[in-house]
């Protein structure tokens, strides 16, 4: 019954989402504000009738009520309740309806605050989300419907999937299910999904903005920006936390001690993110400068476009084989609506092309103006690039008939010098001030990180005898860690030396009065870090592998490592655990035992390996129980040990971005104007303008 | 399928279907027309506010050189300055609009037979009786002379002259 209910709220949600779309567009264009208001109403449902839905499904995996497909697939009797509620998200049907039920949220918290606000955008606001909802939601109810039973028809080999009962069927109803993917049991994958889908479907917002303001001509403006602003960022940090939590789901689950292998569904990720954050850096030329109106409006639709493109490859398996395209309905219906969501945004910004124009031009080529059109480019390169490696295979394979896909060699090599550049703008970047820069400024501000980083980078490639590109990363690292410092520093001395305050309270008042300016330079030392990681991963990575008997020490670099012996035992969740014991030694001394695992899940028949990490701020040794023979007389096993330097900065510098992230969306216009007055019946001359 | 289901179903769809037809069902005095709010010169202000802060914070930082900063300076005062008149003419132009909605509204009559009364006129013009001045807007009495109400601080200065 329970089950059934959610059918229904699916149905109706359905239904509703379609009608508000209609309503909402109709009303917008005759002017007929009771059908906006009409359709407001209708948004407003589908979000709680969605959740009936969801809660339907949660309740039929946690009550393991096989009657139900989707938990046959994703459930079984050997998982925790708290494993059962993550298998919403574990398998296609759940998930996408998971993906419907959080873009109607975050249509809902839109609807409820800024329904005064933006009247006139409203409508078509409503329109372009619920048009998005509608198509999800659609494809829930008959495509990827989680609601559906297995039938058993006599004779046919397998029961056959429907909503409603075939003739000649009887229902089945299996004693246990399939349960969770072992692969996914992990805290990164629990995690990993709905805060990527959190910032997939957050895009929408943006682009609802923009795409509503191309319509009503009020593109000229940069209200939709403001609007919107946070709710980019918020959108940005989800996604920033999706990629960060899929790395290390990778590096503790998939065995193969990295965190990013430029695999076609994490680039369809970190594609979203790169374009996402070009758009953060762009608006605020519109913002400050009323520039680049046009390319705002092109990177949202980009943006917008590629993360449905990222839930179209992560949800058809689509570039893992061509054929699981036609499969199902799934891959057709989705390329199309991509298709027409980016050929339909693009015809609108067409046809208002010639009201973006840029108020400003650029007043000098050594400007913050300068360096931010060239960041943006370079992301767009970026894209592109990855873009172009991970299609490939496909059309590889469309037009040859043969598979070719591109590895990691080619994505580091193309993006890499892409990346350095970028990153060595993100430093300097801030040393520029809007419109105009004399080049003796900026030498004057750039010198000292700029030396400081030389020193920092040759003596410490000096001692330790390194790669010289390695030499030339830390270089960088060093520098923009300076730049940031720096800025930092110089903020602080100006509050020291005009308002007295002592160094603390000048930093919390500098953070306070300039939330964005400072929260986005803490995301910058977050990425920075992140970027540590990926040079550690890249040239300081060391790896061995051995077979040893028991007692027997593997060695690698300054580290030993001894073998004490094997033990089997059945663990939770119906997997049988053969454990290593080990013992770490570093210089002779010894450091930590470490028990490397390997789970076998009976039921779906797969290993999962659990590496043993010993993890210090510098380096983690990762080591993984590969294979093992007993007799007996003895025990034997083999091992695989990388040294991961570095590459604990890519977690601590996610956790920085985040704190940056919370700062920069802090901050309110309304907080400006309290802070900032001009006061009125002054001349223009100098200094009219007081803090206060 | 249920029966209890269906029943659930049902009534959600029936209560669904009212709160999305409410909008239908009210009858509001305004008319269709949504409503139309002016932002464009708060945008501009806003924006030239916050460029000029940072570049103050910008010079105290030493990022701008003083040439640049008071050139760029003097051009954002002059943007400033034309965006707070840009927001003042829109406030006028709203004022205006409700003086004269509110005019209307109260068109003043003679306290005797009930003849409208002009502005600025002191008798009615058919019985002779002294019109009593009163505020347009809060009808609080007036003083020969007075240019605004001392009550409400309305503009008694209309195109007809002083208003009575």
């Amino acid at each position: 019954m329970i089950a059934d209910i959610g059918l229904i709220a699916l149905t109706i949600a359905f239904l509703f989402s379609v009608y508000a779309t209609v309503a909402s567009a109709y009303g917008g264009w005759r002017n007929r504000s009771k059908w906006v208001e009409s359709a407001r109403n209708a948004s407003l449902l589908v979000f709680p009738l969605l959740t009936v839905s969801v809660l339907a499904i949660v309740y039929s995996l946690i009550t393991l009520d096989f009657s139900l497909a989707y938990v046959y697939d994703v459930s079984s009797q050997a998982m925790s309740p708290f494993l059962r509620v993550t298998a919403l998200w574990g398998g296609q049907d759940g998930s996408v309806l998971f993906w419907a039920w959080l873009m109607a949220g975050f249509v809902v918290i839109v609807l409820l605050r800024k329904w005064e606000r933006d009247r006139e955008l409203m409508p078509y606001v409503i329109a372009t989300s619920m048009l998005t909802t509608a198509f999800f939601v659609g494809l829930v109810l008959f495509i990827t419907n989680p609601f559906q039973h297995l039938w058993y028809q006599y004779g046919a080999p397998d029961a056959i999937k429907a909503v409603f009962q075939p003739a000649n069927t009887t229902l089945y109803i299996p004693q246990d299910g399939g349960g969770l993917n072992p692969l996914l049991r992990h805290f990164g994958m629990i995690g990993h999904p709905p805060t990527t889908y959190i910032g997939f479907t957050g895009f929408i917002i943006p682009f609802a903005y923009a795409i509503a303001a191309l319509i009503t001509g009020k593109s000229r403006g940069d209200e939709w920006i403001r609007t919107t602003r946070r709710w980019t960022l918020v959108a940005w940090i989800f996604l920033s936390i999706g990629l960060i939590l899929g790395g290390r789901w990778a590096y503790d689950v998939l065995g193969w001690g990295g965190f990013w292998g430029w695999d076609p569904i994490e680039n369809a990720m970190l594609m979203p993110w790169l374009t996402g954050t070009a758009f953060l850096h762009s608006v605020m030329m519109t913002e400050k400068r009323g520039m680049m109106k046009k390319w705002n409006m092109v990177l949202i639709i980009l943006t917008y476009s590629l993360s449905l493109f990222g839930t179209f490859i992560t949800r058809t398996g689509v570039i893992s084989s061509v054929h699981a395209f036609s499969k199902s309905a799934l891959g057709p219906a989705f390329f199309t609506f991509i298709g027409l969501t980016f050929i339909g945004s693009i015809y609108l910004l067409y046809w208002r092309w010639d009201t973006l124009e840029t108020e400003h031009s650029l007043e000098s080529f050594v400007s913050r103006e300068t360096v931010f059109v060239l960041q943006n480019m370079l992301f767009l390169a970026i894209t592109f690039a990855v873009f172009w490696g991970t299609v490939f295979p496909l059309i590889s394979e469309l037009v040859t008939g043969t598979k070719i896909t591109v590895g990691p060699p080619y994505f580091k090599s193309v993006t890499g010098p892409l990346f350095f550049v970028e990153l060595l703008l993100m430093g300097i970047a801030p040393l520029f001030a809007w419109r105009k820069q004399t080049v003796k400024n900026l030498g004057k501000a750039i010198w000292q990180p700029f030396a400081g980083s030389l020193v920092v980078s040759i003596g410490w490639g000096y001692l330790h005898r390194m790669h010289p590109m390695s030499i030339i990363g830390l270089w960088l690292v060093a520098f923009v860690v300076f730049c940031i410092l720096a800025e930092f520093w110089k903020g602080v001395k100006a509050r020291t030396s005009s308002k007295g305050e002592n160094p603390i309270q000048a930093l919390i008042h500098l953070i306070g009065r300039n939330h964005r300016r400072y929260g986005g330079y803490f995301i910058h030392l977050g990425v920075i870090l992140i970027a540590l990681g990926f040079i550690g991963d890249s040239y300081f990575k060391q790896e061995t592998q051995g077979t040893v008997t028991a007692g027997e020490r593997l060695v690698i670099g300054n580290y030993q490592m001894r073998f004490d012996g094997l033990r089997g035992y059945p663990g939770s969740d119906g997997r049988e655990i053969v454990e290593a014991n080990l013992t770490l030694f570093k210089d002779g001394k010894e450091v930590r035992s470490l028990q490397p695992r390997r789970d076998y899940f009976v039921v779906q028949e797969q290993p999962v390996t659990v590496p043993g990490v010993y993890s210090t701020a510098g380096k983690d040794v990762y080591i993984m129980l590969l294979d093992w023979e007993v007799s007996d007389i003895d025990q034997q096993a083999t091992f695989k040990i990388y040294i991961n330097s570095l590459i604990n900065w890519v977690w601590i510098g996610g956790f920085v971005m985040i704190f940056g992230t919370i700062i920069a969306a802090w901050s309110s216009p309304k907080q400006l104007e309290t802070t900032y007055v001009l006061k009125p019946g002054m001349s223009t001359s100098l200094p009219a303008v007081q803090e206060v | 399928m249920n029966f209890g289901a269906i029943l659930i179903g049902l009534s959600m769809l029936v209560i669904s279907v009212t709160f999305v037809a409410i909008p239908f069902q009210q009858r509001s005095k305004k008319k269709h027309a949504l409503p139309v709010k002016h932002m464009e010169p708060e945008e501009h202000r806003l924006a030239v506010l916050s460029s000029l802060r940072d570049l103050d914070f910008d010079f105290q930082l030493g990022k701008v050189s003083e040439d640049d900063y008071a050139s760029l300076r003097a051009r954002l005062m002059a943007e400033a300055a034309q965006s707070l008149q840009e927001a003042d003419k829109v406030d006028e132009v709203e004022a205006l609009i409700q003086a004269r909605k509110a005019s209307k509204a109260k068109s003043p009559a003679c306290e005797n037979c009930g003849q409208a009364i002009e502005s600025g006129i002191r008798f009615c013009p058919r019985c002779g009786t002294a019109v009593k001045s009163s505020c347009p807007s809060c009808g609080k009495n007036l003083k020969a002379g007075d240019l605004f109400c001392s009550s409400c601080g309305y503009k008694l200065i209309t195109q007809a002259g002083v208003a009575s």
